[in-house]
């Protein structure tokens, strides 16, 4: 049986769909079999960090419709053969994606994957209740920024409320060089302020900037380590968390730091 | 003098319990009827006298203190033979 994770945060931009995309990654890449789910119908955009843009026949809404089976609107990733990507529509059609359509679907996924990680879309509208619908726990995606803060403390109330007790968070853009010279909160503050467990911190990455489509061999930026470390975390139980400062500390760290800043 | 970290921690700390704070009157209604009920199975209470109070500390989390009196304890615990 599956786990389901749903990737939540509340907030739009903080990385959700990058964070989805770079676990499910790093999981298959750990021996399991990963299947991304986007739910964000209408807004998709998982299709276009994995690859996959211009490969999609059938989606989310087609299986829903029963246009075709859900093993049919599955795209295999191009590096990694056990990661799975089930593509949203792009166009929104009211009528026919409800929650308990959704859950339908994860449901068929449960037999055949290790994980199902459920790409969740902004907001804590009739949307977000449909891609919470389907999971047993979520991870929610936090920036070190106050309305980031906001609005992710009040999505772990909605996520308690509908009886999903496992929730982690993951700090994502962490940019060590600005905690280490205390402008920016550091993740154990974090941590503290939304009383959840953390499980992983991803550092603000340049790479993903350039390179859009960032999960394969393009990428191997500062945040691969950090990712690698979040899937041992969520598929071994480990509890190793990236330390965004360490390639700032010491003498070379400061040199970094400071040319960076002036940059 | 604070660093811009402590000032966004503070801040952010701040807006988490006003949003904390703002639950309904409905709530603590609820919260004191279901009080109220729980406790009358073991004590014979006086309805008026059943108090709820709920606030939020500076840690972010909630302080509840409930304070009830009572006339009588009931039997509890008796069950024929």
């Amino acid at each position: 049986m599956a786990r389901k994770i749903v990737i939540t945060s509340g907030k739009g931009g903080v990385g959700k769909t990058t964070v989805c995309a770079n676990l499910g990654y790093k999981l298959a890449l750990l021996g399991n079999r990963v299947v991304l789910v986007d739910v964000d119908i209408g807004l998709n955009n998982l299709d276009v960090v994995t690859g996959v843009e211009n490969k999609i026949v059938f989606d989310i809404v087609d299986v829903i419709q029963n246009k075709c089976r859900a093993n049919q609107a599955l795209l295999q990733d191009i590096n990694q053969p056990n990661l799975y990507i089930m593509p949203s529509a792009h166009s929104y059609n009211k009528v026919c994606v409800t929650a308990e359509n959704i859950k339908k679907v994860i449901q068929t996924l449960d037999t055949f994957f290790d994980f199902v990680l459920i790409d969740c879309p902004a907001g804590i509208d009739e949307p977000f209740y449909r891609a919470i619908v389907g999971a047993d726990e979520a991870l929610v995606v936090v920036t070190p920024h106050i309305s980031s803060l906001r609005d992710a403390d009040k999505v772990i109330v909605i996520l308690n409320s509908f009886g999903i007790t496992n929730i982690n968070i993951i700090v994502n853009r962490v940019r060590g060089d600005l905690v280490l010279s205390s402008e920016m909160m550091d993740v154990k503050s974090i941590e503290e302020l939304l009383k959840t467990n953390l499980i992983g911190v991803v550092p603000e990455d340049d790479t993903i900037c350039k390179n859009y489509s960032i999960v394969g061999t393009q990428f191997n930026g500062n945040s691969d380590n950090a990712f690698l470390y979040l899937a041992q975390n969520i598929s071994l139980g480990t509890r190793k968390i990236f330390d965004c400062t360490k390639a700032y500390r010491g003498f070379w760290g400061y040199l970094k730091r400071t040319i960076k800043r002036r940059v | 003098m604070q660093t811009i970290a402590q000032i966004t921690s503070t801040r952010a700390s701040k807006v988490l319990i006003a949003d904390k704070q703002a639950v309904g009157q409905n709530f603590v209604e609820l919260l004191k009827s279901d009080v109220y009920n729980l406790l009358s199975s073991y004590l014979k209470l006086n309805k008026d006298a059943v108090f709820v109070n709920f606030n939020i500390g500076q840690n972010g989390k909630y302080n509840l203190s409930i304070t009830a009196q009572a006339n009588y304890i009931k039997n509890v615990g008796l069950m024929p033979k």
